[in-house]
């Protein structure tokens, strides 16, 4: 993707770079000066960067930092300064540790090497099957396919997952490891062909043994290899001169593009995923413009051109389909808009499918701010695509936390880079990501209905809403898990615990994990909250409370207060602990505590702790809302 | 042997060491210099065939074992 601007050149950067000594630098601002695609660019700016000395002279917060580790068996040197840009193009700044050379094994067993470190927060495992082989696959390949081969591939596999399982036990960080990708061609040559099991179906299904057993593991992921070799071809990944020098497996490019594909889990780890698509219309979603050509001319679906169109929309369904938001900014009239969706059959999207619908003749940064505040998200969850230049560059500069593609010049290469994109990605889909797109059309509908109603009471009351309690369990777990992740608003404290974490917690009598679904007349919210409190000899700490943005406001709130209560009189403690830690995200929450009688006990480090006495205090269930506990 | 080569081979030696130019004009061999090792040496061939838009093969990756010898296949190279 490439800046309108060039905010990358040396002077300029030198400037912000002195600039940020005074003042530093939030994310979309490293972001924009560090984002390229180009490997030697990237280099540059990262020499900028360290002889600039920000790295250690600014005291950075901790959800602007991230500790990434790196580990092996082959010489991993090169992705080092790769994976420390990679941090920075999304505004974190970066602590790489590596582990040893061919250490892989002994840096995962130990709970203190530089790979296992309490404070390391993603371990990046680079594993080759060959590296997990008995020597004697590994000088004759072509045993490899035969029964004993696959026997011994399988094994292989075992053997990394029971390293991944055992470290475990040491590190709460992600576990991020590479599927398996053979490098060459089969040793059996075209013959391969001819068999049942060959060369690649070996390593394939390896790959496919390492998977099985990582997702029982939790907080691991296999990243894909296999694709990102592919794309950049394997003839300029791989260097035979530098395998041989220095028993290097890729070339440098091939390390930059590796290194930009972790992105979207450092990203996930610090909550900074993308959550809506900003479409606008007009040569974006159709060829034309509706104004113009009117409906029944605007290409889609039927030419060549119009089918670029249509393949777009087609992959914007897709990220529909595992819980991206839609909007729509566009400049036109929303009767010439309404006719497209309605009458053109070709249409893949409906208007069904968007959450906030904006088409007028104001400015589109304003249109953003619109959109922003009525799903209740931060502008900085908003991506923005459109096909003009000169509206990207409006939006770019009024509102840099927007994040803005440049898409490619053809729309026919529209569908592909929007499926190579990693903004949106979490480290895991559960089923309410399949149920956001519809949620939020009812969302919409909500928003009308209460904009005519005129008593505010009068209307939650109106609402029927009914909430389910319910302990934290295999079911629902990944979901806690991904409110954990995503949750900035109404979240009282920020802590971003990994399900390893909550899977534990759950199991654990001296905690309580609840989760809080709800529902009301038109449609289910899914679960949008959770508590997590656990017991003292003298008290029951409430570490974590949160609440999805589009429950706040309806009573679900006291619900879950009123819940914590219960479990803590049962515990036979008389009273809760609290904190409110602020963010830049979660004023929504601050006044919460002392709302429902906390009463302040003392500040440290930005943090206010609370004491909630629960005796001769009745903190019941609103009466207005329908209470289901289940245990 | 060109001085200009020269120079030019000095700065990506010392890009890839952060050594002074003074202290690798006198080196005699490459391995002469503190923490010298192969991904040193690795880094110094890429960066040469970088600076100067060439490629050397495995043999001459090998023998770049001085910076007199780096002008030589250089200039080898570009004649």
């Amino acid at each position: 993707m490439k800046p309108d601007a060039d905010p990358h050149s040396g002077p300029a950067l030198k400037d912000l770079l002195a600039a940020w000594r005074d003042e530093p630098p939030p994310r979309p601002a490293l972001r924009a000066a560090f984002d390229t695609t180009d490997l030697v660019q990237a280099g540059a700016l990262l020499r900028a960067w360290d002889a600039s000395g920000l790295q250690n002279s600014v005291t950075w917060p901790a959800a602007q930092r991230i500790h990434v580790a790196l580990c092996g068996f082959s010489t991993l040197n090169y992705l080092v300064p790769h994976v420390r840009w990679a941090a920075l193009a999304d505004g974190f700044i970066p602590q790489i540790s590596l582990g040893g050379y061919n250490q892989l094994v002994q840096d995962l067993s130990r709970p203190d090497s530089p790979v296992t470190a309490a404070d390391v927060d993603l371990i990046w495992v680079w594993a080759d099957l060959e590296d997990l082989l008995p020597a004697e696959f590994v000088k004759a390949p072509k045993r490899l396919a035969s029964a004993d081969g696959l026997a011994a591939a399988l094994a292989a596999a075992d053997l990394l997952a029971d390293t991944l399982t055992a470290a475990r036990q040491h590190t709460k960080a992600l576990l991020v490891a590479n599927d398996f990708v053979p490098l060459r061609r089969s040793p059996l040559g075209v013959a391969d062909g001819s068999r049942a099991l060959g060369y690649e179906t070996v390593s394939a299904q390896a790959s496919a043994r390492l998977r099985e057993r990582l997702a029982s593991i939790g907080s691991t992921c296999v990243l894909p290899l296999g694709h990102h070799l592919r794309r950049l071809g394997l003839e300029q990944a791989v260097d035979p001169r530098l395998q041989l020098m220095a028993d290097c497996r890729f070339t440098p490019e091939c390390f930059f593009r590796l290194a930009g594909s972790v992105r979207p889990y450092i990203r996930a780890l610090r909550g900074a995923v993308s959550k809506v698509l900003v479409l606008d219309l007009d040569n974006t979603l159709w060829g034309g413009v509706v104004g113009e050509d009117s409906w029944d001319g605007v290409r889609i679906g039927t030419d060549p051109v119009g089918k670029a169109y249509a393949a777009f929309q087609k992959a914007i369904l897709e990220l529909v389909d595992r819980g991206v938001i839609l909007a729509i900014n566009s400049k036109n009239n929303p009767d010439d808009v309404r006719e497209v969706f309605a009458r053109r059959e070709e249409m893949l999207l409906g208007l069904d499918n968007f959450a906030s619908i904006q088409t007028n003749w104001q400015d589109k940064a304003a249109n953003c701010r619109v959109i922003a505040a009525e799903i209740n998200v931060g502008l900085d969850s908003l991506v923005f695509w459109d096909d003009d230049a000169a509206e990207r560059l409006l939006v770019r500069e009024t509102l840099p936390e927007v994040i803005v593609v440049e898409p490619p010049d053809d729309p026919s290469a529209w569908a592909d880079a929007l499926r190579e994109m990693t903004l949106f990605d979490a480290l895991a889909l559960t089923e309410e990501d399949a149920e956001r797109g519809r949620m939020y059309a009812q969302e919409r509908c909500r928003r009308e209905a209460s904009t005519q109603a005129t008593d505010l009471n009068a209307f939650l009351a109106s609402l029927d809403l009914k909430v389910t309690c319910a302990p934290a369990s295999d079911e629902n777990i990944p979901r806690l898990a991904s409110l954990l992740a995503r949750t900035n608003q109404y979240n009282l404290t920020t802590r971003r615990h990994p399900e390893a974490v909550v899977r534990e917690w759950a199991a654990d009598p001296n905690r309580h994990v609840m989760s809080y679904a709800a529902k009301d007349r038109f449609g289910s919210y899914g679960i949008v909250g959770l508590t997590i409190l656990e017991r003292t000899p003298d008290a029951a700490v409430l570490d974590t409370l949160l609440l999805s943005c589009r429950a706040i406001g309806k009573g679900v709130e006291d619900v879950m207060l009123a819940t914590i209560a219960q479990q803590a009189r049962s515990w036979g403690v008389r009273r809760i602990r609290a904190a409110f830690i602020p963010t830049k995200k979660n004023a929504p929450v601050r006044t919460f505590l002392p709302d429902h009688g906390s009463t302040a006990t003392g500040e440290h480090d930005g943090q206010t702790d609370y004491v909630l006495n629960l005796e001769g205090r009745d903190i019941t269930f609103p009466e207005t809302i329908r209470v289901e506990m289940k245990t | 042997m060109s001085q200009e080569t020269q120079d030019r081979v000095i700065r990506v030696i010392h890009e890839v060491t952060e050594l002074p130019c003074a202290e690798i004009a006198a080196a005699a061999a490459l391995v002469d210099l503190p923490n010298w090792d192969s991904l040193m040496h690795l880094n110094m061939v890429l960066g040469l065939e970088r600076e100067f838009g060439i490629n050397f093969n495995i043999m001459e990756m090998t023998e770049v074992n001085s910076v007199g010898a780096a002008v030589r296949l250089i200039e080898a190279k570009t004649a």
